[in-house]
């Protein structure tokens, strides 16, 4: 599996739009199955989650491993979880 | 932080970083900024997506003001815009419309309730202000219009909504939260929505 970091987009990654935007730039290198590193981000907003750990997960297999989440972060994680029916491992 | 405008979908994003590093300076703990910044990005979204037909119209301003109470330090954040309002902008959405301002208004936060058609993943934005508040017993003020509610966690035994007047009947919203640097207890949104359905309830709305 290889992860694939988000701080080069921000410390802070909020917006709709801006998730939709960083996913297209992943998805031009994504190889399934792939995991997304949270080190370097402070804060993540729903929506901007909504548009890139969704559809990278529904690509294989509704799963989706991350590492490096904040307890913040992974507080919107498990809402997206058990909203979307997905399985995000958090790893440390 | 003196007000900032926010003009540009994205443009909050730096505000919120250096929000995060004045909230550091100033001793509160980093989850404070972090659960700020979220909810800075989701209503910064709303008014630049939501309040005014018109792109040219839309902004949001944002605040931020540190204060002791009870020995805690807490931060409030003032959030504000110049659009429709919350309860117009909902009810510019045909099952919404035949709502009440006040209904609208409340119905609003709950999740999967978007003035957007029923496109994948809205409606969550308000929801997170909820579920954070609650999480850390602490409370906000929505203004939409001439509308206000006060949503009120600092009792456990008595989380509650209550109707307020508002400041100001100036059209837009604005919200003023308050987060307290204690604990924060992760919520999930259908914690939250019960809570707002059993308000909007015994609220008679």
């Amino acid at each position: 599996m290889i992860f694939f970091g988000l701080k080069e987009f921000g410390s802070v990654l909020t917006g709709r739009e801006y998730g939709k935007t960083v996913y297209e730039t992943l998805a031009a290198k994504l190889t399934h199955p792939a995991g997304l590193d949270f080190e370097g981000v402070e804060s993540m907003g729903s929506s901007f989650g909504d548009e890139i750990v969704i559809p990278i997960a529904r690509a294989q297999g509704n799963k989706i491993v991350v590492k490096n989440a904040n307890p913040v972060i992974t507080s919107c994680l498990t809402d997206i979880a058990e909203e979307s029916q997905i399985d995000i491992e958090i790893k440390s | 932080m003196p007000i900032v405008p926010i003009r540009m979908k994205g443009s909050e994003r730096p505000v919120a970083e250096r929000l995060n590093v004045l909230l550091k300076q100033q001793g509160f703990s980093t989850v404070v900024g972090q659960y700020i910044s979220w909810i800075l990005g989701e209503l910064a979204d709303n008014a630049l997506t939501h309040s005014s037909q018109l792109q040219g119209d839309r902004i949001c301003y944002v605040l931020a003001t540190r204060f002791v109470s009870d020995s805690s330090n807490c931060v409030i954040v003032g959030i504000a815009d110049t659009g429709i309002g919350i309860q117009n902008s909902l009810k510019s959405q045909p099952e919404h419309r035949k709502l009440g301002d006040a209904r609208a208004l409340l119905d609003a936060f709950r999740p999967n309730v978007s003035s957007w058609a029923k496109e994948y993943g809205r409606g969550k934005g308000l929801t997170d202000v909820v579920k954070i508040a609650k999480g850390n017993n602490a409370y906000f003020i929505v203004a939409s219009n001439d509308l206000a509610f006060l949503m009120d966690f600092r009792d456990n035994n008595n989380p509650h909504i209550e109707k307020r007047i508002p400041i100001s009947t100036a059209p837009g919203t604005r919200y003023g939260l308050v987060l307290i640097d204690n604990t924060f207890k992760p919520i999930p949104r259908s914690e939250a929505d019960a809570f707002l359905k059993n308000e909007i309830k015994r609220l008679g709305l």
